[in-house]
């Protein structure tokens, strides 16, 4: 396994995570100072039908199995660490 | 031969001021729900006195969901904030796994309530068996 860690800036409709089928698990800390709603394959927004999982800040949220795209939108520009652990060949 | 001194296990030396307060709270009985939202997870709560300090968060779940592709959020809820949230999804109906979360936070003397919430992810209902909470209170 190999631990990708990237610091990455979000805000709206901001794909943090590409596809990857060799992935195994994910977290994303959130201590931008905003919070941030979090989609799947998909865009969000922080409210409405397509309102995504929200990721408060100061809080975490770790993923196994999950192999497809990873949104976050966010109101206000911030940064938030993004942990990938990768199977590798 | 070097000696190895983990300062937290010499309970001989420190009876008087142990160096680590260890609650836990445990359950086995079957559970369900079908919130879309945060809601909490029975019999798992902890309310504790603290001073300021770091503490350790453990908990470990055995969650399913009785539809495939749909999953279970269980989030670490200290004092009403959410502060850590895992998510397992079923590939298979009623496939079950174990969210285990573990991290350490600081916190400032007095009361406080460490508890877990729950809540279906997309749809279905989800289902909690065996679980735990475990909060350890590292006393410099």
């Amino acid at each position: 396994m190999v631990v990708f860690s990237q610091v990455i800036t979000a805000n709206v409709a901001t794909r943090v995570l590409a596809r990857n089928p060799k992935r195994a698990a994910y977290t994303i800390t959130n201590f931008s100072g905003y919070d941030f709603h979090l989609g799947h394959d998909q865009d969000v927004r922080d409210s409405g039908t397509e309102m995504g999982h929200k990721l408060v800040n100061g809080s975490g949220w770790e993923d196994e199995f999950w192999k497809g795209e990873v949104w976050l939108y966010g109101t206000t520009t911030g940064t938030v660490t993004i942990d990938e652990v990768v199977k590798e060949e | 031969m070097g000696k190895i001194m983990l300062r937290g296990m010499l309970a001989s030396e420190h009876e008087a001021t142990p160096h680590i307060q260890a609650l836990d709270e445990t359950a086995g009985d079957t559970q369900t729900t079908t919130s879309t939202g945060l809601v909490d997870m029975p019999n798992m709560s902890i309310t504790f006195n603290s001073g300021t300090h770091t503490v350790l968060v453990v908990c470990s779940v055995t969650v399913s969901n009785n539809t495939a592709g749909d999953g279970v959020v269980v989030a670490v809820v200290i004092d009403g904030v959410n502060r850590h949230q895992g998510r397992f999804m079923a590939a298979a109906a009623n496939q079950a796994a174990v969210i285990s979360l573990t991290r350490l936070y600081g916190l400032t003397a007095g009361s406080h309530t460490i508890k877990l919430q729950w809540e279906v992810y997309i749809g279905g209902t989800a289902t909690v068996t065996d679980r735990s909470l475990q909060v350890l209170e590292l006393k410099p």
